[in-house]
């Protein structure tokens, strides 16, 4: 594992840092005053440049269009965007998800989306939560039943965000309870579902403490989707999906996360050498240099574990604990840091007018996305628990320490 | 090049449409100055078609002699006609420094000039002294006016300098001693010229959004009223600059929020020249202002935090300082 | 219409961000420059958007040059990210200490040995030394016509360009044919942020490299030694605020404040 990044990884962070500056931050006051008509119209906007600049071609490769670059050059993306706002990135991370979606159920609809995706005008998202709960996937209630040409699909998804996407991947359960060979993961499959079918309706929009209601209600009512519409094959469902949002959605929840702890690394640190208290700088006050240094150890690990995690991703390989392991770390961290952030401002940092309420604001909602920290640590000790790794294990009681 | 050969202090003195600049006027004054240490010559070059009656107003502000190339190649200003007809005037009369005024033409025809014959020239100086020597020194201001150079030309001549316009005082008309004026033939025929003025276009400058503002005027609560905000929208407009204000002035309806208020949450400005009108001064105000050249505070209230972060501070009311100075001002710009 | 091919001269400057940080270097007069990052010279960037468009339209090749020590190479690099086809980098200890004159000079014998150039573009006046001597200078010793203040370039035909040269309080619409050097200032376009394609381009992309003997210059126009003008005393000015507090009546100080800020060169031509 190299302790360095390409010089093309540290291009791409010039380039998402000056993106943020010229775009982003100028908007901010923008975005806080605005409601959600604001949000997705700026969204809109900011989809053009994003694409323009290609940010959605990093993880990408070459044969199909895109630059290779990878994905720790998309966590530095991330990071310096959602610095400027979280969040931001949203726009193009709906086609980092619709590349995902389409390699991974392959014949007419990649034929049919690619060529738009690489343009940065196709935009997905994953349709799983159902009300019976985001964690509980197998206990999702959505059904599809096979007819002569295709399916039909019932059910409803809620807290979908990505906002009106062009189309997204359904979890739904094919399977016969009854059946044996139907039990367990093997009920589900995945579907791509796009908006336009017949039967398809985006239901009840709901506003989250961020004010930018970006969660939202699919609704499918007999919803017929073709054969070519299956992500591979019928009972595949749970690793397709769960391959999207752990390599897509849990990498880009972290970074958001990680943008917030670099976000308010900046605020607070510039803020504590400009402002006075006392006739001194407040960087002089030893309290508010133990939480400026609390700040800057949470960033460098949050980096190391996110980058680690994306490094992995890059050589090919799972990295599927590391990454629960990055996205816990950093919900936690983010949570400490938006908080010393807000406490370096005193009174100012609750006052809308400035970035570290929002920062705060933020964190909640990237604490349940990609999810939560339960879903998190039930994956780590799974692989504690369950893992061969003779690196982690002991050889028997007694070196354990019996 | 023997330097000894080289004697005289010339100024270029720019005329447009048939009126002098007056930062050629403002040049002969400090010309005089150095002339009259060196000992030597000063002599003002002035370029046109038909401008011999300019050169006759010329030789009222304090010049020994006027050489004046008068002819159609050189009635608009181009970078073939004009560099080369001062090239051959330099090389003919060997001076030992020419100063030129740093207006767009002086900027583009003295750097063309310099390559040609091979010498030395500093830009944007700011204030001309000799060295023991009798060699000219200019100090340029760098780095944001950071530091302050001195720039020497030894070995080469002439030692060519650019001034900016309206650094100088204009020097008074001296009506007693008048200058000889001396009409000289250049070599320069249109032949020679590479470039084709179509077109000379005036305008109106547009009102730049207060982040590009060179010169902004700031109001705070201290203003009191929308009649004290006048006074604060006159200045700016005696200064051709900005208006900007506080978050408690646009709260009041004076200033409007997205536009004009200037700090932390606001526009973070960077003019030459910033005024604080009525201004506390708080960190929130001063953040979007540090970046100024040049800091004016005024404000009644000694105790004002602004004060400590001004270069210049007035502890009057400027209900009656403003007033003065926009008079002030509209006297210089007659 | 045949493509142009284009030269842009770019400078490397430190970051204005960072300014604060310079410090004078007391025994040798020279700033110490180390730990500040180097960025293109903002106009200069300027002019290598104009050349991209102008690729874009007519095709042609853009290459840029630039003359400075080894870590030039970075500024090179964002070139690239921003999509120029070449870069050159002119490093030699014997170009150290330059002017403007001899930086011109070094300038054109780079320009002059890559040949083949329709176009000469750079930034009007550069970040920190903002002379704008170079580009006039370069082109007379390319022999070449120039102009300055340049906020518009328009082709009228394969070789003839129109320009808009900004004077005060107007602009001359001038024509000239090329080859030509054209100095453009900051508001002739945006530049557009690199797209990540320009991450690739940065890392994988070659810079050439020439000395003084490769260019086949005289050692003695270069540098130190080929450079009329010197420095020989610089001095830190006190960047405190001054906290001048200015008395006597309303019209007194008004009086004195106009002579300060006409002193400071700050007082608006009005």
């Amino acid at each position: 594992m190299p302790f360095e990044l390409t010089p093309a990884e540290e291009q791409v962070r010039k380039i998402a840092r000056e993106y943020t500056e010229r775009e982003i931050i100028p908007i901010r006051k923008k975005l806080e005053k605005g409601g959600a008509a604001v949000w997705w119209d700026e969204c809109a906007k900011q989809l053009v440049k994003q694409t323009e600049i290609g940010f959605h071609l990093l993880i990408i490769p070459k044969e199909d269009g895109g630059t290779g670059i990878g994905f720790v050059a998309r966590c530095i993306a991330i990071e310096e965007v959602c610095s400027g706002w979280p969040g931001i990135n949203d726009p193009w991370y709906r086609c980092e998800f619709a590349y995902k979606f389409v390699k991974a159920t392959g014949g007419e609809v990649e034929k049919k989306w690619l060529p738009r995706i690489i343009k940065g005008t196709a935009r997905a998202a994953p349709f799983m939560t159902e009300p019976t709960g985001g964690s509980d996937v197998m206990n999702i209630t959505s059904t599809a039943k096979k007819v002569s040409d295709g399916w039909v699909i019932n059910g409803r998804k809620i807290f979908l965000s990505g906002g009106d996407v062009d189309f997204g991947m359904a979890l739904v359960k094919t399977g016969d309870p009854a059946d044996p060979k139907t039990r367990g993961p093997r009920a589900l499959s995945a579907f791509v579902i796009e908006k336009g079918m017949p039967g398809f309706k985006w239901g009840r929009l709901e506003n989250t403490v961020t004010r930018q209601q970006e969660l939202r209600e699919a609704i499918f009512d007999n919803l017929f989707v073709p054969d070519s519409c299956l992500v591979q094959g019928v009972g595949r469902g749970l690793q397709s999906v769960l391959g999207a949002v752990n390599d897509i959605g849990r990498m880009n929840i972290t970074s958001h996360l990680n943008g917030i702890i670099l976000g308010t690394y900046r605020t607070a640190s510039q803020y504590a050498k400009e402002r006075k208290l006392y006739g001194k700088p407040l960087a002089d006050l030893q309290g508010i240099q133990f939480r400026l240094a609390e700040m800057a150890v949470d960033l460098e690990i949050t980096r190391c574990l996110t980058y680690r995690a994306a490094w992995l991703r890059n050589q090919g390989k799972r990295g599927d604990t590391e990454m629960a392991v990055a996205k816990y770390f950093a919900t936690q961290a983010a949570m400490r840091d938006a908080m010393h952030c807000v406490c370096i401002h005193g009174t100012y940092g609750v006052l809308e007018d400035y970035m570290p309420q929002r920062y705060f604001r933020d964190v909640p909602v990237r604490m349940m996305a990609g999810g939560t920290d339960e879903a998190m640590k039930n994956m780590i000790a799974s692989a504690v628990i369950n893992d061969a790794n003779p690196d982690l294990s002991s050889k028997n009681m007694q070196d354990a320490g019996w | 090049m023997d330097i000894q050969a080289y004697k005289g202090v010339w100024v270029f003195a720019e005329q447009r449409d048939g009126k002098l600049l007056d930062v050629g006027l403002e040049l002969l004054a400090t010309g005089r100055e150095l002339a009259d240490k060196l000992g030597e010559e000063l002599v003002a070059v002035l370029f046109g078609n038909q401008v011999r009656s300019l050169a006759d107003e010329l030789a009222s502000y304090g010049t020994d002699k006027v050489l004046v190339a008068d002819s159609p190649v050189l009635a608009v200003y181009r970078n073939d006609s004009y560099s080369l007809a001062l090239t051959e005037l330099v090389n003919q009369r060997k001076p030992s420094i020419v100063l030129v005024g740093g207006t767009t033409i002086g900027m583009d025809l003295a750097p063309r000039v310099a390559a040609k014959l091979g010498t030395g020239l500093t830009a944007h100086a700011v204030s001309l002294k000799l060295d023991k020597d009798g060699c000219l020194l200019a100090q340029i201001p760098s780095f944001g006016g950071t530091i302050m150079a001195s720039i020497c030309c030894a070995k080469h001549r002439p030692q060519m300098v650019t001034v900016p316009p309206g650094f100088l005082k204009k020097p008074e008309k001296k009506t007693a001693k008048k200058a000889s004026v001396e009409t000289v033939k250049i070599a320069v025929t249109e032949k020679d010229v590479r470039t084709k003025v179509l077109e000379v276009f005036r305008q109106e400058p547009k009102s730049k959004p207060i982040q590009e503002a060179e010169t902004v005027v700031c109001g705070g609560f201290g203003v009191g009223s929308k009649e004290g905000w006048k006074m604060v929208e006159d200045l700016a407009g005696a200064l051709g600059g900005s208006v900007g204000a506080t978050r408690p002035a646009c709260d009041e309806g004076w200033a409007v929020q997205d536009e004009q208020m200037v700090g932390q949450s606001g526009k973070v400005i960077h003019p030459k020249l910033y005024f604080g009108i009525g201004i506390s001064g708080v960190i929130h105000h001063l953040i979007g202002i540090k970046d100024s050249k040049v800091i004016v505070a005024i404000n009644k209230d000694p105790k004002a935090p602004l004060a400590s972060s001004a270069d210049y501070v007035i502890q009057s009311d400027f209900r009656q300082v403003v007033p003065a100075l926009i008079s002030e001002l509209q006297k210089i710009k007659k | 219409m045949c493509p142009i091919n284009t030269v842009v001269c770019i400078k490397p400057v430190p970051d204005i961000r960072y300014w604060d940080r310079l410090s004078l270097d007391p025994a040798t007069k020279t700033l110490r420059r180390e730990g500040i990052p180097i960025v293109i010279s903002p106009m200069d960037k300027n002019a290598i958007e104009e050349a991209l468009r102008i690729r874009q339209a007519r095709g042609g090749k853009v290459t840029v040059v630039s003359m400075g020590p080894l870590n030039t190479e970075d500024i090179l690099r964002s070139a690239y990210a921003l999509g120029v086809d070449d870069a050159v980098l002119l490093t030699d200890r014997t170009f150290a200490g330059a002017d403007t004159l001899a930086t011109a000079y070094v300038l054109s014998e780079g320009i002059r040995k890559l040949g083949n150039v329709d176009l000469v573009l750079l930034g009007n006046e550069s970040l920190d030394g903002s002379t704008g001597q170079v580009g006039p200078q370069v082109a007379e010793f390319l022999g070449l016509p120039s102009i300055t203040h340049v906020s518009e370039i328009t082709f009228t035909d394969e070789t003839t360009v129109q320009v808009k040269s900004n004077i005060e309080l107007g602009f001359m619409r001038i024509e000239t044919h090329l080859p030509a050097v054209l100095a453009v200032t900051g508001d002739i376009n945006v530049v557009h942020i690199p797209s990540v394609w320009g991450a690739l381009w940065a890392t994988e992309k070659s810079i050439a490299k020439w000395t003084c003997a490769e260019l086949g210059a005289e050692t003695g126009r270069c540098g130190l030694t080929g450079s009329p003008t010197w420095v020989p005393e610089v001095a830190p000015i006190d960047v405190k605020r001054r906290g001048e507090v200015l008395k006597g009546e309303p019209t007194q100080i008004a009086v004195q404040l106009i002579e300060k800020l006409r002193a400071d060169g700050v007082l608006p031509e009005i």
